[in-house]
């Protein structure tokens, strides 16, 4: 059997007409010779027997359909049998080279799982819709002033009204502002996020409660009974999803709130995620109030409008409203965005960024793996020339030299899975705080389907050329030649070498640069000194404490005991603690002058005690810090940041003048004279400038939300107990919020900076360790080819040195061709890049020159090992060898 | 041949298979014990065997070869496989319940 299909195999089988016109042709003679014996003339013989065979064509062509029909079937299943002949025999192949095999894998493995990890980081984290029904119509209004260097805050209460009443490209817009309560009554006291949100919530998000009913006009109206609806989380976890809950009352700082209903599961604002909602009641003096920014607005286009045509309408109010109120809105603009813009912009260049890593490191794996498949394929083009010589179709023979490669792909993807998984709950686990949805991200079949594809179709690109190779030998030549004159495709060699060094290279740049930033960012003096200091943010409720005489003698007493504590240096407070995100920003009036421009005079306020200065190392500048006796009741006193007097006294000291704040900080006003200049604190964040701050005494202004802060003699976190167990004695309700070192709020501060860093660092370095590996392979591929022909030259005269350097040459030749073109390949990366970078410039020459000597380093390594193995085999036995 | 029989639709396999289980045999042959066995009955061309010869082969049920016939003519001989073996055991049966099911309602008194 073997051999008759060795031969039909060269299409010598003959065709199935002439087949079929003998077989008649035998029927009919046997018939006539029947005939004849029974007694007709030789020629009637003849006649009748084709007149009882019938229409003869018409079977002839029955039977030729079905004879086709049935070869092709045949020569289907034929190649499919010879294809999984092939792919067993390949994987037998493999088999019998384990390292090769796993090596190969492992390469592959990563380069698809790692691009499956990010291209499901960008699924879940970009590309996916918001939650919302027609979310794609969400956009997120903000007020803004570039001029002040303030391109994004919050709204006030009075333009909110103003933009509700007028605005036509908007359907439907509502205001809410998130508050930490806690719910009186459960121990150990705890603290939710409950958001007031205005009576258009409904209508703008297009989300109704999945029990219970929705919040109605009346539910508006000041003195209205206060009403909430429960997110699902809360529900469930507090509240045992128990269906009973509607109009139970829920006491929230000593408010009583009735459960209405429970919002749809999975329903939260995507940028600051709340517990509870309840309707936002305007405050009387609501109006009035254009100069304190705390709503944060969300509308729905209307039918027909466009984000840019709204943001169009939107700067025609707010430069209407700035000439109507010159004040307080000179020079405030208005941004409009798509909402799902306002949740994935910040984190979209990571995300794009690290894809380009992994597809980059994707690169490098499928040529690494390519070089070895070819480097193999070569020691085997006799066997391809055999088979061709036997009648192997050309498709048969590209099937056969691919079919390694294919299985190599099949291998790595299965590999690839737990790798991607892996990666995923890393990402989940360590990715940057504050990341929107890092926690939903899932290893989707999708995403591994598609890095799959993109691998596959590489390496069929690459395995083609060995395949071709081998269904294109000449029979002759190879069959003769032995494995000695074997075509060494050295075209083909040098394109990986040079491939690999521009890929690793502009890795390595990119990473460099951003480990430069982030270097440079850590570097910064924040104005404070963050080591040896814990910090625990408390928000006493108004029920309880009403006045800001109750505030401000739990405060002293806070202190008082806090101040105690064994190992405590100093025991602070503070309104406001730096990098948390919080901005209080409030125009102010100095020596009773009215302002002209109330944005444009304007400061961060901060509410502090006597010792926070010296808590957190915060240096006097001039005049003098706060003391234990500007107390309530005494002279109200503040003082200013460097920046801010150096802004607002350019030409004198601010020391003796009196500031008064318009913002309502609390129940006081902030206002007083100003004592003293203390150093400037980057509390916005480490890459951006100090904006002007002015403090307050906290005993003055009585704000009843402020931060701990304690420096210590000991180990910070050694006084996280003490710390609780003394606010518990105080007031055993009252919520201590998270205990942490101001080292961890200056390294959340950098988290997302950080990780880019270490993850291109990371990729950067898998990516020179890949594209080493695949230059040492091609360099000693090619000496091994070139054995004789050195140990000739060494036979002849040539010394080490000679041989070794000429090696070296050619390898290094296509190494400085590859790293040219990865430093303009890094270049222009880097130029995405700007936006990320603090204090680095794009295509720093620092960081290219350096990934340049680095990987050319490497190179020249991969280069001198196998040439100096060269030089160590005996000349004589080379020549004698084969 | 006037009152000769047409053959029912797929009749001709069954016969075909049947007769090519005495043995391997050419066309001319299956086409001979046909029509002597069935006392010449059936108003069939020769040629319509061949077909029918060349379908069974493509469903595996027969193979065949280049062989030399009884007076050394070159023809070609089928031979029944073990698969057409079964296949005619399962389609005879399929023709005996017909046709008893046929007679059952033809002649209801012989019950």
């Amino acid at each position: 059997m073997g051999f008759r299909r060795l031969f039909r195999l060269t299409g010598r089988e003959p065709m199935p007409t002439e087949d079929i016109a003998m077989e008649f042709e035998a029927h009919l003679q046997m018939k006539a010779d029947a005939l004849v014996r029974s007694g007709f003339s030789a020629e009637l013989a003849r006649k009748e027997a084709e007149r009882r065979f019938g229409p003869l064509e018409r079977f002839a062509r029955e039977c030729r359909d079905i004879d086709v029909a049935e070869r092709r079937e045949r020569r289907r299943r034929e190649w499919w049998s010879g294809a999984l002949r092939d792919l067993r025999q390949a994987a037998r192949a493999l088999m019998r080279a384990p390292g090769f095999t796993l090596t190969a894998m492992l390469v592959l493995a990563a380069g698809i799982g790692l691009n499956a990890t990010v291209f499901g980081v960008l699924r879940g984290v970009v590309l996916q819709p918001l939650p919302y029904p027609g979310s794609d119509r969400l956009v997120a209004i903000h007020s803004s002033s570039p001029e002040r260097g303030w391109p994004i805050f919050t709204v006030s209460a009075p333009d909110f009204l103003d933009w509700e009443r007028d605005a036509r490209t908007i359907g439907s817009l509502f205001a809410y502002r998130s508050s930490s309560v806690a719910p009186t009554g459960t121990r150990p006291a705890s603290q939710i996020t409950l958001q007031e949100v205005s009576s258009r919530f409904h209508a703008t998000m297009g989300v109704e409660p999945a029990v219970g009913r929705s919040f109605t006009s009346p539910d508006f109206e000041r003195g209205a009974a206060p009403v909430t609806l429960l997110s699902h989380d809360t529900w469930v976890t507090r509240f045992g999803g128990d269906a009973s809950v509607l109009g139970r009352r829920w006491i929230l700082d000593g408010v009583p709130y009735e459960i209405i209903g429970v919002m749809p599961r999975g329903f939260a604002f995507p940028v600051s995620p709340a517990d509870a909602w309840t309707p936002f009641i305007m405050p009387a003096d609501a109006a009035t109030q254009r100069s304190v920014h705390y709503l944060t607005v969300v509308g729905r286009l209307a039918d027909g409008a466009s984000v840019e045509g709204s943001a169009t309408e939107f700067a025609t109010i707010a430069a209407r409203l700035a000439k109507e109120y010159p004040t307080t809105n000179a020079n405030l603009t208005t941004l409009v965005r798509l909402l799902h813009e306002e949740v994935v912009g910040e984190i979209r260049p990571t995300v794009l960024l690290l894809l380009t890593g992994t597809a980059l490191l994707l690169i490098l794996a499928t040529a690494n793996v390519a070089n070895l498949v070819l480097v193999r394929s070569m020691g085997r083009s006799g066997e391809a020339a055999l088979r061709s010589a036997l009648g192997a179709s050309r498709g048969r023979l590209l099937w056969y030299g691919a079919s390694e490669v294919i299985l190599l792909v099949i291998l790595g993807a299965l590999a690839a899975i737990p790798v991607a998984a892996a990666g995923m709950g890393l990402v989940r686990r360590y990715g940057p705080n504050g990341v929107p949805r890092l926690d939903q991200i899932r290893l989707d079949p999708l995403s591994l389907l598609f890095t799959l594809g993109v691998t596959a179709l590489a390496m069929t690109v690459v395995s083609l050329a060995p395949a071709r190779r081998a269904a294109g030998t000449d029979i002759r030549s190879t069959l003769g030649a032995g494995t000695r004159a074997v075509g060494t495709r050295r075209g083909l060699h040098r394109w990986l070498v040079a491939i690999e060094t521009t890929v690793a290279l502009a890795l390595l740049a990119v990473a460099g640069v951003l480990v430069k930033s982030k270097a440079r960012l850590e570097s910064v003096d924040p104005g404070f000194d963050a080591r040896s200091t814990l910090v625990a943010d408390l928000s006493l409720p108004d029920k309880q404490y009403s006045t800001p005489e109750a505030v401000a003698q739990f405060q002293s007493e806070l202190l008082r005991r806090l101040q105690d504590l064994p190992g405590v240096e100093a025991a602070a407070l503070i309104f406001g603690l730096p990098l948390t995100g919080l901005t209080f920003s409030s125009s102010f009036t100095i020596d009773s002058v009215a302002v002209a421009d109330a944005v444009n005079q304007s400061a961060q306020l901060r509410a502090v005690s006597a010792d926070y200065f010296a808590a957190q190392r915060i240096p006097v500048l001039a005049g003098r810090g706060f003391t234990k006796e500007d107390r309530r009741g005494g002279r109200p006193v503040l003082v200013v940041s460097a920046g801010a007097a150096k802004r607002y006294w350019p030409n004198g000291s601010p020391l003796g003048h009196a500031v008064r704040m318009s913002a309502r900080a609390g129940p006081d006003r902030a206002a007083g004279e100003i004592v003293g200049i203390v150093g400037d604190v980057r509390e916005e964040g480490l890459n951006l400038e100090p904006r002007p701050i002015v403090y307050a005494v906290n005993d003055q202004v009585a704000i009843g939300y402020f931060t701990v802060v304690l420096r210590t003699a000991t180990p910070p976190a050694s006084l996280t107990m003490s710390l609780r167990r003394t606010v518990a004695d105080l007031d055993p309700e009252l919520p201590l919020g998270e205990v942490r070192t101001m080292e961890e709020v200056v390294s959340r501060a950098t988290a997302t900076p950080r990780f880019r860093a270490w993850l291109m660092g990371f990729f950067a370095l898998l990516a020179a360790a890949l594209a080493g590996l695949g230059v040492y392979g091609v360099i000693s591929h090619i000496v091994a080819q070139r054995t004789r022909e050195i140990g000739l030259r060494r036979a002849l005269g040539a010394t080490d040195g000679q041989v070794v350097g000429e090696v070296i040459r050619s390898g290094m030749r296509d190494a400085v061709i590859g790293a040219a073109a990865g430093l303009i390949l890094g270049w222009g990366i880097t130029q995405q890049l700007s936006g990320l970078l603090y204090q680095v410039e794009p295509g720093d020459p620092a960081v290219l020159g350096a990934s340049a000597a680095v990987f050319l380093g490497v190179a020249f390594l991969a280069c001198w090992i196998p040439a100096r193995r060269a030089t160590l085999t005996d000349p004589a036995l080379v020549l004698r060898g084969e | 041949m006037s009152g000769s029989l047409d053959l029912l639709q797929g009749t001709l396999d069954l016969l075909v298979l049947k007769g090519l289980s005495w043995g391997p045999m050419h066309g001319y042959a299956v086409a001979t014990l046909i029509r002597e066995r069935s006392g010449e009955e059936f108003l069939v061309e020769e040629g319509a065997l061949y077909p029918a010869l060349h379908r069974l082969e493509r469903r595996g049920w027969v193979e065949s070869e280049w062989g030399l016939s009884e007076n050394n003519r070159k023809a070609k001989f089928y031979r029944l496989t073990g698969k057409g073996r079964s296949q005619l055991r399962s389609e005879v049966s399929l023709w005996e319940r017909y046709v008893s099911a046929v007679g059952k309602v033809l002649h209801p008194a012989e019950r």
